[in-house]
């Protein structure tokens, strides 16, 4: 009798649980879950625009969107492109947002009001943000080309960064990070506080410098803060799409699209929806991978 | 508490739904046309007066705007089609009619032969897509040329009608600075960004040399012609030579000419209103001519017009009807091209224009059609990207060819 009322007792409890889950389970197949598998589905398939507007379904052409996008002579360097944004604009992003925390954390006078005004490019919109930087980088008249202008003494008079097929790409990074270091640096300011004082000061008292604190003590107790911080910077500029569209629209000769550019484009300018979707897999699966390698590295250095 | 106003929601929840009830048991019918401009401050009055006046003449119709930002607005037309939502009529541009046929209908399926009669058949003609007709045009705006009369006049120099005369007159203007910023004066304007209006822009480009870009029969792609050739060769040396800026969007051009830095550019006739917009002094110092002439052309540029496009799918073909012939009528539409949107009529009957059109006066008569294909959005972003690399990226003109037959056959363009 006992045993089957602790049975009833471990059913109930499951079924209270899968109770409390079931919400966020609907909420996740329904919006994430279903929509991702749709769009691997709908990357196997021709499926157009017009298919929308006249009610025809797709229909099944195997790899076939896959085969044309290696046929793109554009998407090899596409992904390079994609690559080589996403590592740059991280690893900008963390050093300068750890170099403002630190700042910040020093009982610097005024920190409570730059902490507030720094804040400001996070609350923009990114569409907004991108004007903005746009109108800076103007190539006739904006400031930019103005600032080169000065500090090289009037070597440089005719410098318009998103003109360049070199450096279109890191006036986007440019804008981008104006955006994202205030949200890097205010979670890497809460990691910082939450370091204990008393092991700093130990490690003052047995002679460490700041470096070595930094690096053997501050650092180490921020790694789940600066995983987080990582993993959202590697998938906001992995799918990095409106300051670049807004910016650039992918030019000039195709010298800032990405894979997020790319998979638009496929769907939305050429309205293909099944070339859009067999784009945005391989953008999906490579960002997966990313991710994964990153977090088992991150791993790795816990273990260590 | 709580209970009291859950109840005063639920009131005023049955409330509206009573009041939109009402509305519908007024027994007017809604027409829903879908207009991008409502939003554009320029013309955000114009087309609220078309609403005020044609439910005023009508007053069993009620008139409803669906607005998205104009880049926006395919897909949302799209989307909500895609939903069964359909939209009775839209403006927009002809260029999007290969693009948002299927979401409409054949002119001749909705609106009557005698309203359909009033507009002249050659440009219904290139609003053909698929066979059928799927677009009105609302006016004609052809690329011209855009000049600051005073920049000429300080320069000492004629207006170009050619581009020999043009490279002429770029190595005068270059010398010259702008009176409103005191900035460097840009001597010319082509627009090649990564947009495709730049796109047609580029093609009405082409079509000054005589060039193809496609053939009008077939719609496949035919760039393997002289004038092709030599456009792109002129863009590159105007290019090399300093005389333009590359990749620049028309609207930073119209910024450029508003404030006396750029002294001649090309836009579509009803850009002028983008640069009095930014400058209302500019219309003392800008006039118009014609596309210039280049190689064995003739300086013809591509036909380009607002259009409507309409559909029954909502069962609406008279309000339709009575909403096309209302905004085509000679005083709406005349209102619009003499004090709105510089242009020309689209209609047989002639109409009065702006004076800033004067100079290119019978551009409106040269102009040459883009044959509509579905890959045209495509087709615009690879002539930019085109343009691009024989300016910016300094590619040749031959190797940049190549490049970009190998992107168009790539997005299967006019195949």
């Amino acid at each position: 009798m006992e045993r089957q009322l602790r049975f009833n007792k471990k059913t109930g409890d499951r079924l209270f649980w899968l109770l409390l889950i079931l919400p966020a389970l609907i909420i996740i197949t329904t919006f994430i879950l279903i929509p991702i598998a749709d769009s691997v589905r709908m990357s196997f398939t021709e499926y157009k625009m017009k298919n929308i507007l006249r009610g025809t379904p797709a229909t099944w052409n195997h790899f076939e969107n896959y085969a044309k996008l290696l046929r793109n002579k554009q998407f090899l360097p596409t992904i390079g492109r994609t690559f080589g944004f996403v590592v740059g604009v991280v690893l900008a992003q963390f050093l300068l947002g750890m170099i403002f925390a630190l700042i910040l954390n020093s009982n610097v006078r005024g920190a409570r009001l730059i902490r507030s005004v720094m804040m400001m490019p996070w609350v923009v919109p990114t569409v907004i943000s991108a004007l903005i930087w746009l109108w800076i980088f103007q190539s006739q008249y904006g400031l930019f080309k103005y600032l080169v202008s000065v500090f090289s003494l009037g070597a440089v008079n005719d410098f318009g960064i998103l003109n360049d097929t070199s450096w279109a790409l890191v006036g986007i990074g440019i804008a981008a990070l104006w955006k994202q270091i205030p949200l890097t640096t205010l979670l890497l300011l809460a990691g910082l506080q939450n370091v204990p004082d008393d092991m700093i000061e130990a490690a003052t008292i047995d002679g460490a410098g700041y470096f070595t604190r930094l690096f053997k003590i501050v650092m180490p107790y921020m790694r789940s803060v600066i995983q987080v911080v990582l993993t959202m910077a590697i998938i906001e500029n992995f799918k990095q799409f409106p300051l670049i569209w807004t910016m650039t629209g992918g030019g000039p000769s195709n010298s800032t699209t990405t894979l997020a550019i790319m998979s638009y484009r496929e769907a939305f300018v050429s309205q293909n929806l099944g070339s859009g979707a067999a784009v945005t897999t391989i953008w999906m699966l490579l960002m997966i991978v990313v991710v994964w390698v990153f977090r088992k590295l991150m791993k790795r250095q816990e273990i260590d | 508490m709580k209970k009291l106003l859950s109840l005063v929601l639920a009131l005023c929840l049955i409330l509206s739904l009573a009041s939109v009830s009402a509305l519908a048991e007024g027994g007017k019918t809604v027409l829903k046309v879908s207009n991008y401009a409502v939003l554009e401050s320029n013309y955000t009055k114009f087309w609220e007066d078309v609403e005020t006046g044609f439910e005023a003449a009508y007053p069993e119709y009620d008139l409803v705007y669906v607005t998205s930002e104009y880049s926006q607005t395919p897909n949302t037309v799209i989307t909500a089609a895609g939903a069964e939502d359909y939209c009775d009529a839209m403006f927009g541009e002809l260029s999007w009619v290969s693009t948002l046929a299927y979401a409409f209908e054949p002119v001749n399926d909705v609106l009557t032969p005698e309203l359909i009669g009033e507009f002249d058949a050659t440009i219904l003609d290139s609003c053909v897509f698929d066979g059928e007709c799927y677009a009105i045009p609302y006016y004609v705006s052809p690329f011209i040329l855009y000049y600051n009369k005073d920049l000429l006049a300080e320069a000492g120099v004629q207006v170009p009608t050619n581009y020999s005369e043009l490279a002429a007159a770029c190595e005068k203007l270059a010398q010259l600075k702008s009176p409103i910023t005191g900035n460097a004066v840009v001597p010319f304007g082509q627009t090649t960004a990564s947009v495709a209006i730049s796109g047609t822009s580029l093609t009405a480009f082409i079509y000054n040399f005589g060039g193809d870009v496609l053939d009008l029969e077939t719609g496949k792609m035919s760039i393997d012609n002289e004038g092709f050739t030599e456009a792109l060769t002129c863009l590159k040396s105007l290019y090399d030579a300093g005389y333009m800026t590359a990749n620049q969007k028309l609207k930073e051009l119209r910024q450029s000419f508003a404030n006396g830095e750029l002294a001649m550019y090309y836009d579509q006739s009803w850009g002028f209103s983008g640069v009095s917009g930014i400058n209302p002094d500019a219309a003392a110092f800008t006039a118009s001519a014609p596309a210039l002439s280049g190689g064995n052309g003739s300086g013809q540029s591509v036909l380009n017009a607002g259009v409507f496009m309409v559909s029954n799918k909502n069962g609406n073909a008279e309000g339709v009807n009575k909403f096309i012939e209302y905004v085509t009528s000679d005083e709406v539409n005349g209102h619009y091209i003499l004090d709105i949107a510089a242009g020309w009529s689209a209609k047989t009957a002639p109409m009065e224009v702006q004076a800033v059109l004067e100079g290119a006066t019978g551009s409106q008569g040269n102009l040459k059609a883009v044959p509509m294909i579905e890959t045209l959005n495509d087709l615009n972003l690879e002539l930019d990207t085109l343009a691009q690399n024989v300016t910016l990226n300094g590619m040749s003109v031959e190797d940049a060819i190549q490049a970009f037959k190998d992107s168009a056959a790539y997005q299967e363009i006019g195949e």
